[in-house]
């Protein structure tokens, strides 16, 4: 085949057209145009006016009328490369006959065929006379393309060649057009190449990589980007690269100009994107694929990149990163249009491996439920081998509410998988979950704040809230009555109760969201900056508060801005919430300096650093130092260095102490308290320094009476020089009391806030205790009351806990432990942030052991130390 | 100036000098002003109703026009004038005037005698035994002589020559002087009005003639005379030189020239201009009109024959032999305004206007040239005579003939034949051979050639013009595997032979 033969003329319609049935062989732009000058040069088409001119050998133009049909049954520009292509001629007025574009409507369409080229467009009842005649159409758009003198501005149904068809949109346009070309350079992964795609004006265009030239790889395309006069998007096209794997790339380039335009772009390979992202069952085995094959759905069109397959034969596991599109369950999966096997259900991100079932799980979409992790999937696909077999199953990420906490556990070994309509399992391995199952990260873009009539309950940070039926976003922050929300559907929220999925918090929003594209957050003992990406890395969805790490949350940020992802970025544009897919997503907000390879951030080292004005929080706390970030102002901000002192080789109820010493000398005047602030009864305390920053953010402090005596209070929170106290409880004893035993029949010990430990007062005769338990809600066990008249629980006796006991001068001094508390486990931790090494003393106590006490140092590294229990075989 | 002068057909009936000659109406003879000779013949015409007087003899009047002088002074009782002619039994009364047309004074008067007599009965012509004079009055008049008669005689006109260059007033002044006193021309304010023919030359012998004159009218009037008897004559002996002169040249330019006409369009005898005799090559009509001519014929090209600038209004045929005809205009000829008989004729820059036929063509020829000859507003342009055969008229230089009427078996063609040549360069002049010209109508993109460039960079034809023709020409040489220029496209207009030299821009962009 030659280019004159796939190219073709059409004198008639003065329109230069493709068959795609002769050759869709890719031509440069130079070729049309050389084939076109040698065929208009002859003899025989001395009469007709030449269809193109070159202005340079990468600029060319349709001349003299003559229409470039790229509508359906052409899209002759698909076929071209190397050059740009701009009309002069088709404009009405200036040129009469001109192109005119109908853009119809999908009603009544008539379903336009290659025949009605050269047809007679009219109105269907004849008025106005407006005609026109077909040179080009679309019917996925509803285009028609007209040679005419007329307007058609009159909205009113059409004819072609006296079929009736749909009525026009909008009035005809006219006006001339430009095809820009772009190619693409640079040195990008090739192992296997990327489907580089093109964002333009919001929307992706659509690939043709059934051809050379917008196949996997370097690109050399023309893009339309002036239609019938107006320029698309003012001509600017993002071009992607973003393999699931690779380093992205991405370039934004304006067309305005046309001709030819290099588009650079450098990829490699992403060494800590190494990790499927997908599962997918196969069977119906031909050929079985190998590692590096672009696995496409026959059927579908959804295509990836195959990173391991697990063959057993006739069947197998694909496990997938790169996947665009979502393959269907029995189509055949080919490789170069080659079927090597048949999908077996559809995409999951958890597999399950059994070798016991009573009866098969059949039915995919259900919910299967582990019998003792209580863990949670969709069924997706399962190759049942009898009696084991193998499941492939996904995080039901529409779940917001405590439940989905399941959905991001691990199945274990042994246990029972039961479906909620049909079969169970027992598995012979614990369950395997892939990147796309990380959607307990929640990636929330802020978009403004509400003030609201009073917060009932506590909103978890990061978790959605709904209002008004449907409509939702996620609080990433709440500040007294206003909440920083972020995603949102929707800015009307004025009257509605905003409840939280998670906690049940509850708020009425007075006013709807006040437009903001940032929102303030802080390290730990540091100050708050700006930030429009929050971040929240999964802590809020796992039992154990264990957020994911570092790598794995940079793995599913790159997952979410993958070729293909629709994961829904809610932008703020000129306060406008603006929302892109995840594989046009560059930036927070426009001007901020955007990561190409990684538009989150990038992973090196084990550190993450964020891109301009994106925030990460709940993550794995071992990587929570590892992280730099840069807020909205472009200013690096990194956490204070988090350490971990912790003692092990503990039975629980040992009581724990980490104190800072002096040659194992306890430093019992690390502060002084306030000279006036610190009142008997106050809920907090006031030292006359500010707090170190490596004081734990809870625990307790000990105050030493210059007399000698001292005190233990509880704290929940500290700022600056003061120390909060948990919420005190205070009420009147009832009858029954002891001097260790408090009753109080209206009480709710078990839900107030007192722990082991909490100094608990008798206001009313002046003596004190301690809390040795909460036996119920109306009794607790505590130390014997002393200091006081009876020093008895008595009835009537007013008490209090959590409240300062004896007020202080700034002659009493104040120590802080690291730890100072039981051992529930084995080991006692608590992090901190590193200020400078510290020697410190540790003492591991219980009765029946014999004292552990040994100095330590607190250092960059934290500290560390095995208790040596000793029994005390004396003690009785 | 002294000019010789032939009485043509002349034949003197009565010198009016003797009263006996005369029976009726009081005859006498009068010296006080005659015409001709010394005396006249005064009549006492006084009787109300008609009053006659006659000469008497034998004449054979036959194919005759015969004058006479006329006056009256009964102006008021005068009804009308009539010769009469009478053979024995018949009597023809001839009228020559009425109250109405009588202008007062000598009158020269003349009948065709072949005419139809306006009363009376026709006599025979060749047995005529009297001529006279009735006068009828409406009332009596007073008995006194009050009419007079000169000089009568048969005649249809004056044979001039002379060595010398002579003009009208020349011949004006030998026809008054009463030696003659034929009354052939006469002048009136500035006019000159003629009753017969002008024939200037001889045929035979060696005398020469040479008339010349400028802007003046010549009038032939409107008298009961054959319609064969007007004309302007040229014969030439071959010896001595004729040369007939109407006009002058200024450059290329005929400029004041004469005007020749009839009287009154509707009369009926016309004037031929007889310039095609024997010998005769020196008849130069410039910036002259001729209004309703009957017939024209003009000599064989020479070198002072020349129709330059002339008008030829409502005339019969222009034959135009090879005579060299420019930049006259043929206007609402009676039938044909000129007509051609060899394809060696020197007709062209001239226009033909209104008329019934343009130009009657009398051979067939495969290529018979009209230069620069425009018609317009002509039932047809050509009349084509030739029995068989087809003609081809070669139009130039904006000749625009579209329309024929064909007598015979044959048909016309019209070429409007230019030739049309386009070469081709290469930005270092050199030709290019083989680049595809191709030349369009702009009108209506006919095309008028389509050819590949020669050895010589050319590419040409040959056009059929027909007025100014606006063109566009493409000129596209792009064939893969030589040298490949950038097609070019330029509009220009034809209006006789073309050439164009262009100049392609080798394209570098095209793909070798």
């Amino acid at each position: 085949m030659t280019i004159a033969t796939e190219f073709l003329i059409d004198y008639t319609n003065k329109r230069i057209y493709h068959d795609a049935a002769v050759g869709t062989t890719v031509y440069s732009v130079n070729a049309l145009y050389s084939m076109l000058m040698d065929t208009f040069d002859e003899l025989g088409q001395m009469d007709d006016k030449e269809p193109m001119s070159a202005q340079t050998p990468t600029a060319y133009t349709m001349i003299n009328g003559w229409f470039l049909d790229c509508g359906e049954g052409s899209y002759a520009h698909k076929y071209l490369n190397g050059g740009a292509i701009k009309t002069l001629g088709y404009a009405l007025p200036t040129y009469s006959p001109g192109i005119r574009l109908l853009k119809m409507s999908a009603t009544s369409w008539h379903t336009m065929i290659a025949g009605d080229i050269g047809k007679a467009v009219v109105y269907n009842d004849g008025t106005p006379t407006d005609t026109g005649t077909v040179v080009g159409y679309d019917n996925t758009l509803h285009y028609i393309w007209v040679r005419t003198a007329n307007d058609f501005s009159t909205l009113e149904a059409l004819k072609v060649d006296g079929s009736a068809t749909s009525a026009l949109l909008s009035a005809g346009i006219t006006g001339e057009e430009l095809w820009a070309n772009v190619y693409t350079l640079g040195s990008i992964e090739s192992a296997p190449y990327a489907q580089i795609y093109i964002f333009q004006n919001s929307e992706r265009v659509g690939e043709w990589s059934s051809l050379t030239n917008f196949d996997r790889g370097h690109i050399d395309i023309l893009i339309e980007v002036k239609q019938m006069g107006t320029e698309i998007d003012g001509a600017n096209i993002t071009v992607f690269n973003r393999q699931s794997g690779d380093l992205y790339a991405h370039y934004t380039i304006d067309l305005t100009d046309g001709g030819r335009n290099a588009v650079p772009l450098a990829t490699g390979a992403d060494g800590n994107q190494t990790t499927g992202e997908h599962y997918l069952l196969y069977d119906g085995e031909v050929a079985a694929p190998v590692v590096g094959d672009i696995i496409v759905g026959a059927t579908s069109g959804a295509y990836g990149e195959l990173v391991a397959i697990t063959d057993w034969g006739s069947s197998g596991l694909l496990t997938f990163k790169g996947v665009r599109g979502a393959f269907t369950d029995g189509e055949n999966l080919q490789v170069s249009s080659v079927t090597k096997c048949v999908a077996n259900g559809t995409l999951g991100d958890t597999y399950l491996v059994y070798d016991a079932s009573t009866v098969t799980p059949s039915t995919l979409g259900q919910v299967m439920t582990g019998g003792t992790s209580t863990a949670k999937r969709l069924l997706r696909g399962i190759q049942h081998d009898a009696p084991g077999g193998k499941m492939v199953c996904q995080v039901d990420d529409s779940v917001f509410t405590t439940t989905r906490k399941a959905h991001h556990r691990t199945f274990t070994d042994n246990e029972l998988v039961t479906g909620a309509t049909t079969g169970s399992v027992t598995l012979s391995a614990d369950s395997i979950t892939l990147v796309s199952g990380y959607s307990d990260i929640t990636v929330a873009f802020v978009n403004g704040t509400i003030t609201t009539g009073g917060i009932t309950g506590t909103y978890i940070i990061g978790e959605r809230v709904t209002w008004n039926t449907s409509q939702h976003a996620y609080v990433v922050k709440v500040s007294g009555i206003t909440l920083t929300l972020a995603n949102a559907t929707s800015t009307t929220i004025n009257t509605y109760a905003v409840v939280g999925d998670l906690s049940g918090a509850t708020a009425t929003a007075s006013q709807n969201l006040q437009s903001a594209y940032y929102a303030g957050f802080a390290f730990t003992q540091q100050a708050e900056y700006n930030y429009s990406v929050f971040v929240q890395g999964g802590s809020i969805y796992n039992d154990t508060s264990a957020g994911r790490s570092l790598l794995q949350i940079y793995n599913y940020l790159k997952y979410i801005t993958r070729d293909g992802s629709t994961f829904p970025m809610y932008t703020v544009v000129a306060g406008v919430i603006t929302q892109l897919d995840g594989q046009e997503y560059i930036q927070a907000y426009t001007g901020f300096t955007p990561i190409v390879a990684a538009p989150f951030g990038t992973y090196a080292g084990g550190s993450f650093y964020g891109a301009q004005g994106v925030w990460i929080q709940g993550m794995l706390a071992a990587n929570a130092n590892n992280v730099t970030f840069r807020d909205t102002g472009y200013t690096e901000r990194t956490p204070y260095q988090s350490i971990v002192i912790s003692v092990g080789s503990l039975v629980s109820g040992d009581r724990v102490l980490v104190v800072q010493a002096v040659s194992s000398v306890i430093t019992t005047n690390m502060y002084t308290s306030d000279n006036t602030a610190n009142v008997a009864g106050d809920n907090t305390f006031v030292l006359t320094e500010d707090i170190d920053i490596d004081i734990p953010s809870d625990g307790t402090i000990r105050v030493r009476h210059v007399e000698g005596h001292e005190y233990r209070y509880r704290y929940v929170s500290w700022s600056g020089k003061t120390f909060t106290f948990p919420t005190e409880k205070s009420a009147q004893a009832d009858a029954g009391g002891s001097g260790t035993l408090l009753i109080d029949a209206a009480a709710t010990f078990l839900t107030d806030d007192i722990e082991y430990g909490d100094i608990i007062r008798n206001e009313t005769d002046g003596s004190w205790a301690y809390v040795v338990s909460v036996d119920s809600n109306t009794q607790i066990t505590t130390t014997q009351l002393q200091g006081g008249g009876d020093n008895t629980w008595s009835a009537g006796d007013t008490f209090s806990t959590n409240t300062i006991q004896e007020t202080c001068v700034v002659a009493d001094t104040v120590y802080v432990p690291y730890i100072d508390a039981m051992s529930a486990g084995t080991s006692v931790s608590v992090n901190v942030l590193y200020d400078a090494t510290k020697e410190v003393l540790v003492r591991v106590r219980k009765k029946g052991i014999q004292p552990f006490e040994t100095p330590s140092s607190v250092s960059t590294a934290g500290m560390t130390v095995s208790a040596i229990r000793t029994p005390d075989t004396i003690v009785q | 100036m002294t000019i010789a002068v032939t009485k043509l057909d002349y034949s003197l009936i009565d010198v009016c000098t003797t009263a006996a000659n005369w029976t009726g109406s009081t005859p006498a003879a009068v010296t006080d002003f005659p015409k001709e000779g010394t005396t006249c013949i005064g009549f006492t015409m006084k009787t109300s109703g008609t009053n006659d007087s006659y000469l008497s003899g034998t004449w054979n009047l036959a194919g005759k026009h015969l004058h006479l002088w006329f006056m009256t002074a009964a102006l008021k009782e005068m009804s009308s004038v009539q010769i009469s002619l009478y053979d024995g039994t018949n009597t023809g009364y001839y009228t020559i005037l009425t109250t109405t047309t009588y202008p007062g004074g000598w009158f020269n008067a003349v009948i065709n005698c072949d005419m139809t007599p306006s009363s009376g009965t026709q006599p025979t012509l060749t047995a005529i035994t009297r001529i006279g004079i009735r006068m009828t009055l409406s009332i009596a008049a007073k008995n006194q002589q009050n009419t007079w008669v000169d000089h009568v005689y048969t005649g249809t006109g004056l044979q001039i020559s002379s060595d010398t260059t002579f003009t009208l007033a020349d011949i004006l002044s030998w026809d008054e002087n009463t030696t003659n006193g034929m009354g052939m021309i006469r002048r009136i304010g500035g006019v000159y009005y003629l009753v017969g023919s002008l024939v200037f030359g001889v045929a035979t012998g060696t005398t020469a003639c040479t008339f010349a004159d400028t802007s003046q009218v010549i009038v032939f009037e409107d008298r009961p005379v054959s319609t064969s008897v007007y004309k302007i004559e040229v014969l030439d002996n071959g010896t001595g030189t004729t040369s007939f002169t109407l006009g002058s040249l200024s450059g290329t330019t005929g400029i004041s020239g004469c005007i020749v006409r009839v009287q009154s369009l509707t009369q009926t005898a016309k004037y031929d201009l007889v310039f095609n005799n024997t010998n005769v090559d020196n008849v130069k009509l410039y910036g002259s009109t001729f209004l309703d001519a009957d017939s024209t014929t003009l000599p064989a090209d020479a070198t002072n024959v020349k129709v330059l600038n002339c008008n030829f209004e409502s005339c019969g045929t222009v034959e135009c032999n090879t005579a060299s005809f420019e930049y006259c205009n043929f206007i609402s000829a009676n039938s044909i305004g000129a007509k051609l008989t060899t394809a060696s004729h020197k007709l062209k820059n001239s226009n033909f206007i209104s008329c019934a036929y343009g130009i009657e063509i009398t051979i067939s020829s495969t290529s018979f040239p009209l230069d620069n000859v425009k018609f317009s507003s002509n039932t047809k342009d050509i009349y084509y005579t030739a029995a068989t055969g087809n003609l081809t008229i070669g139009l130039t230089n904006g000749a625009n003939a579209s329309t024929f009427t064909a007598t015979g078996t044959g048909t016309v063609y019209f070429s409007n034949d230019i030739a049309v040549k386009v070469y081709v360069y290469n930005q270092a002049g050199a030709v290019i051979v083989g680049a595809n010209v191709a030349v369009y109508k702009t009108s209506d993109s006919t095309e008028i050639m389509n050819e590949a460039t020669d050895s010589g960079g050319l590419a040409e034809t040959t056009y059929n013009l027909s007025g100014d023709t606006p063109v566009v020409i493409r000129i596209r040489k792009s064939s893969t595997g030589g040298t490949r220029y950038f097609p070019a496209e330029t509009s220009q207009t034809l209006t006789g032979n073309f050439r164009l030299d262009w100049t392609l821009q080798s394209d570098q962009i095209a793909s070798a």
